[in-house]
């Protein structure tokens, strides 16, 4: 698959930036936050992203090759996998090979549409990778996966480029399959990924985003993950999103609920010296779907974190049931978190609640722990590990193999959660400052 | 024993069959009686024994006419004390059932935030006698009441069965009985999460009103309920039948042998 | 609830008893539109200090230059007809300090309402507005001697000119949003009150706004200063008679509390189905002092309000305690701003709304704790219940939080029906469905109703229970 493998589109600079200056309301910075108005509360400004953007451009566009993973593989020895190239091909030459199949990708994307920041950014990756060039992962008709596939958006160390990497998912009727989508990207990501069931079709996507970790360039890095989800009747969608790193992030995730599905999304995101910004839009468009919602982010330093959930129920759509949590740890002495959990219900027989809470580590644990002989950090660790606890528990139970994240934070974690004593707190903490 | 047949029968139950309707998905229906058959005389103690699953707690919610059950077959047929006649209440809604003379001690009772236990008991008294009660009055048998189940009289201010624990959700529902007179009681596990003491006030309540005019219908477990309330007549429950009946003897054979032997008999 | 309840449940609302009208008498009223003459006028027939004057012409031109809100329901906002409404109309010539001195037809209007009434049993002092101006105001002598000022914003303004000076307009701008600057153009009536130093005032204080003419705006302007160590519980009552065209009702309200004070604002918003509701309401809350909003929004086609407290000094504790009842053709867009501007500053936001009959409720709501606002704690409930498939509710709350020693925000929210467990319970206590509905929506508002004066709290759930009747059938 060399295009998928290799570099698909570099632009001259002053190319770029005129496609970018054409994408980017640069009028209208001064309006940053309008404070006064609910509508426009605390959104997201992509111009926020600009600097970053452009001079990641500047270095060269780059499509990232999607990597096979083996389970506890080292990073450089990633390779294609047999399996997975006969399951991937671009849109282009799956028209040569199934059209059929094809047919029905593209009919899928008409009911895969964004609207607001979303679309914007799915134009942005549209410009970069068209839909003929975008790979299409199909989980055939009645197949099973049961080993967790891994893939791997790999870029070179320590430069950075301004990378677009879009992805269609798409399982049909009866099919079940678990993949994990991981990225430890450098300079501007921008991820647009998309995610069609069929009928019947159960689909576990775990995305982890280490954006900069263990680099240099973390500070002056950015991302953007556009996420889209439609599922069909009887449908059932988990989705298990972890991010640190990076200095701006924005993830947009959207899933449709028709008749009978369910999704079910837990998010943990550890923020330090960056910005990010969680938008979750739940959408039962079915009489009794459901959906929960779980979301923890701990900040550490001067991190700024924002949740923003929407759970909507329209007209007509009867027994839906919708959940949403977000807890939210303040850490450091500057961070700050902003969660607006939002509930749209216009159907009677529904169940929907949502709950939020912000903290710090609450004084009387720390002192409990530390009473019992624990010093401060190891007491620290041991809150934060149960702070997570719950999310990653439900998130992990999904996939048979745990050690299938190889992030050095989750990892370790897990280890602890595991045998309840070890965790290297001091590298979680700092990871993100190298 | 001689005018045992004298005695006017208060609960018919024929071949009772009902089943489950999954609130979430009505077209979900799970049977779980098949065939019930029971009758209570006036005066009459019955029991229900069985193990869990087999339908126990089903048909006391389906006497009272819960929304989420459904009876396919069979009738249950209720003393109406209005009409003086014998009726078939399986259409009849749970309120008017009440107003009959019908009561269930809810196994697990809901929770009304917000509705003060003394107004919620004043405004059951009144629909249920048919008549106005004073203030006065009825603070008085309220408290009485009370008083005879150990209760602390701040219960009548707070909000009806919010915050509390089990234990004084089960004495909530003997108070209510014993305010509430019913001719037939159909008690779900009242004796299950109390302590002995609270399972001593608990009987007396029950037993401060049998006199030989009210009937019981005791629904549980274990035993050790019936060493203080003496009930004569006695039906094994399970798989949604009654697969034995039989006098007081009965609950020691299904002490010393256990639920499965009897099952296992039965076939 | 069963099929036969819902049918029933359809017509709500029609008998609406403060619908009535009375003939349209007035000794001066405004031309139908607005425009800089108009404003001057307003100001010319109050005879106001020049100051006044200017702020009203300022804000008149920040009204034109601002926008419409670009949030909240568009299709409704649409609606609203500046062109249409009379801005200025006045009653009577004076205010009368004796019910028996109000002309008749006003009078027969509050003894409908029971105004009168009230005053004699339970209350400090009232003021009556009717149209543009407070045609009654009376407060009981005790209160005249410890010093306490009550009077409405006009006279406020004439007799402590210094004090209204110094404090009007500091709390809410005329530039923060269109219908504040409307309102600050265009005011008149309204409550001053300012309570002295370590002065508790124990009974409460009421005023009653009453719009009759039809296609009226009614822009009151109140504010309150409780000073040091002082208390006050004030208490504001609103109805109009049903028009087939729409009113408008934009009031400001700005409170202030100093060290130690507290203030309760309660008011049981009533308006006919015609009147477009529109208010700012803020509060600030120094050193140690406690506000509370207790804001029951029954009535009004479109309300928009969210009371807020600006929690400025150490100690300072902010509470919003509302619920919202939306029938048919009604939008209650309400809910309550909270801003830790100071450490160890406390709130608790307690929201209930209740739809039906295609009523739509929007809570929106704000809990910011500032940078180095250490030791905040915040507590937010939101409640919905949904009586049938055609209503709306939606929840939009906003945590902003930007310290993060010692704070702890906390937000919880359900949007359900009357839950079937505990309807089958009461039922099986042989309480009827439609009876059972109403105790469980009565319980449902308890938290509410036990904040008011033992008065306020039966004629509200008299008032529920009203509602509800369009339910009973």
């Amino acid at each position: 698959m060399p295009n998928i493998k290799s570099v698909v589109k570099k632009k001259k600079n002053s190319e770029y930036l005129e496609d970018l200056s054409k994408i980017i309301p640069l009028n209208g910075l001064s309006d940053k936050f309008p404070e006064k108005s609910w509508e426009t509360w605390r959104r997201f400004d992509p111009s926020l992203l600009l600097p970053i953007m452009l001079e990641s451009a500047r270095e060269g566009v780059y499509k990232l090759p999607l990597l096979w993973k083996e389970i506890n593989e080292d990073v450089t020895s990633c390779t294609k996998h047999k399996n997975f190239c006969e399951n991937v091909k671009v849109l282009k030459e799956w028209e040569k090979t199934d059209f059929k199949f094809a047919q029905k990708v593209k009919d899928s994307l008409k009911k895969l549409n964004y609207n607001n920041e979303a679309a914007f950014f799915s134009q942005m990756a549209n410009n970069i990778t068209p839909w003929d060039e975008t790979p299409v992962f199909r989980i055939s008709k009645n197949s099973s996966m049961e080993n967790p596939l891994h893939f791997l958006y790999a870029p070179k160390k320590d430069i950075k480029y301004f990378y677009s990497n879009s992805l269609i998912i798409y399982a049909e009727e009866n099919s079940s399959a678990s993949i994990c989508l991981e990225s430890f990207s450098e300079g501007f990501n921008l991820y647009d990924t998309r995610v069609y069931l069929e009928d019947n079709a159960s689909l576990n996507l775990h995305c982890l985003i280490r954006e900069g970790i263990g680099s240099n360039t973390t500070k002056h890095s950015a991302w953007v993950w556009n996420k889209n989800v439609y599922c069909r009747s009887s449908s059932n969608f988990t989705q298990s999103f972890f991010s640190a790193g990076g200095k701006l992030g924005k993830m947009i995730s959207e899933v449709f609920l028709n008749d009978n599905s369910s999704a079910q999304i837990y998010g943990i995101h550890v923020g330090n010296h960056s910005h990010v910004d969680h938008d979750f839009n739940v959408k039962h468009f079915g009489s009794r779907s459901t959906s929960n919602l779980e979301f923890n982010m701990a900040l550490l330093d001067n991190a700024y974190g924002v949740f923003r959930g929407k759970l909507n129920i329209p007209k007509d759509y009867r027994v839906c049931k919708a959940e949403q949590t977000n807890k939210n740890l303040l850490l450091g002495e500057k961070s700050r978190a902003d969660s607006i959990p939002m509930l749209e219900v216009l159907s009677e027989e529904v169940e929907c609640s949502h709950g939020s809470a912000t903290g710090e580590l609450s004084d009387e644990e720390m002192f409990y722990l530390q009473s019992r002989g624990l010093n401060e950090t190891q007491a620290k660790q041991l809150l934060l590990l149960g702070f997570f606890e719950n999310i990653l528990q439900k998130a992990l139970k999904h996939t048979q193999d745990k050690a299938a994240y190889n992030d050095p934070f989750l990892h370790d974690i897990w280890c602890a959660i595991q045998d309840r004593s070890h965790i290297n707190f001091e590298r979680t903490y700092t990871m993100a400052e190298t | 024993m001689s005018d045992k047949e004298n005695k006017k029968t208060i609960l018919e139950i024929s071949n009772l069959h009902a089943e489950y309707i999954n609130p979430q998905n009505t077209t979900e229906k799970i049977p779980i009686l098949h065939g019930i058959n029971i009758s209570i005389k006036e005066g009459e103690i019955h029991a229900i024994m069985g193990p869990n699953g087999s339908g126990k707690s089903t048909l006391s919610s389906v006497i009272m006419g819960h929304p989420h059950y459904k009876v396919t077959k069979g009738e249950i047929n209720f003393f109406n004390k209005n009409t003086n006649k014998l009726e078939n209440i399986v259409d009849m809604p749970a309120f008017e059932r009440a107003r009959i003379g019908l009561f269930l001690s809810f196994q697990y009772p809901a929770a009304v935030p917000g509705l003060p236990v003394s107004q919620f008991l004043r405004n059951a008294l009144k629909t249920l006698r048919n008549e106005e009660i004073s203030v006065k009055e009825f603070r008085k048998e309220m408290n009485d009441s009370m008083d005879f189940l150990k209760m602390d009289n701040e219960f009548a201010k707070r909000y009806l069965n919010e915050g509390f624990s089990g234990g004084e959700k089960k004495r909530m529902e003997i108070l209510q009985m014993t305010l509430i007179k019913p001719a037939l009681a159909v008690l779900d596990e009242i004796d299950s999460g109390l302590d002995i003491d609270a399972l001593k006030i608990v009987s007396d309540g029950i037993n401060s009103l049998i006199d030989g005019k009210r009937s019981f219908l005791l629904i549980t477990h274990y035993k050790r309920l019936l060493d203080y309330v003496k009930a004569e007549n006695i039906h094994v429950l399970a798989g949604g039948k009654i697969i034995k009946q039989g006098g007081f003897e009965l609950v020691d054979i299904l002490e010393s042998k256990g639920y499965d032997e009897i099952v296992k008999e039965a076939q | 609830m069963s099929k036969d309840t819902k049918d029933k449940a359809r017509a709500i609302k029609e008998d609406y008893k403060y619908g009535f009208h009375s003939p349209e008498e007035f000794v001066y009223k405004a031309e139908k539109g607005l425009n800089e003459e108009i404003v001057r006028s307003i100001s010319r027939i109050k005879n106001e200090p020049e100051w006044m004057r200017d702020y009203r012409l300022k804000s008149y031109q920040t009204f034109l230059e601002k926008p419409m809100p670009k949030w909240g329901d568009q299709k409704m906002l649409s609606q609203i007809k500046f062109e249409n409404i009379f801005y200025y109309l006045r009653p009577t010539d004076k205010q009368k300090k004796d019910w028996s001195d109000v002309p008749e037809y006003i009078k027969d209007t509050f003894d409908k309402l029971g105004i009168p009434e009230a005053e004699q049993k339970f209350l400090g002092g009232v003021t009556a507005q009717y149209e543009s101006e407070v045609v009654y105001h009376s407060m009981r002598d005790d209160l005249t001697k410890k010093g306490i000022l009550f009077t409405d914003m006009d006279s406020g303004l004439r007799e402590y000119p210094e004090v209204v000076k110094k404090y009007f307009g500091t709390i809410i701008p005329y530039t923060d949003n269109k219908f504040a600057a409307l309102n600050s153009a265009v005011w008149s009536g309204g409550s001053f009150i300012y309570v002295p130093p370590d002065t508790q005032v124990i009974i409460p204080l009421q005023a009653y706004f009453r719009i009759n003419a039809k296609n009226m705006g009614q822009f009151e302007r109140t504010l309150i200063i409780a000073d040091k160590g002082s208390s006050v519980h004030y208490i504001e009552g609103c109805t109009a008679p049903v028009y087939s065209s729409d009113s408008l009702h934009s009031a400001v309200v700005e409170l202030i509390a100093l060290e130690n004070a507290k203030i309760r604002y309660t008011t049981i918003q009533n308006w006919s189905n015609n009147v477009f509701n529109l208010v700012t309401k803020r509060a600030a809350a120094y050193k140690n002092a406690k506000v509370e909003w207790v804001d029951g929004n029954i009535g009004s086609k479109l309300t928009m309000k969210y009371p807020a407290i600006y929690l400025m000094d150490e100690h300072a504790h902010g509470e919003v305690l509302s619920i919202a009842y939306a029938g048919k053709g009604q939008h209650q867009d309400a809910g309550a701003k909270m801003v830790h501007a100071a450490p160890n500053t406390t709130s608790k936001i307690t929201s209930k709304s209740i739809s039906k009959d295609g009523g739509q409720n929007t809570y929106r709501g704000l809990v910011k704790i500032t940078k180095n606002s250490k030791n905040c704690k915040s507590n937010v409930r939101c409640d919905a219940l949904m009586l049938d498939m055609n209503s709306r509710s939606d929840t939009y709350p906003h945590m902003e939080v930007e310290e993060s020693e010692g704070v702890k925000v906390n937000h919880e929210a359900t949007v359900s029906k009357v839950d079937e467990e505990m309807l089958f319970y009461l039922n099986s206590r042989g309480i009827s469905e439609d009876d059972a509905v109403s105790m469980i929506i009565n319980g449902f508002i308890e938290p509410f109703t036990k904040q008011l004066p033992m008065e306020y709290a039966v004629e509200l759930n008299r008032l529920i229970q009203l509602e509800m009747e369009g339910a009973i059938g």
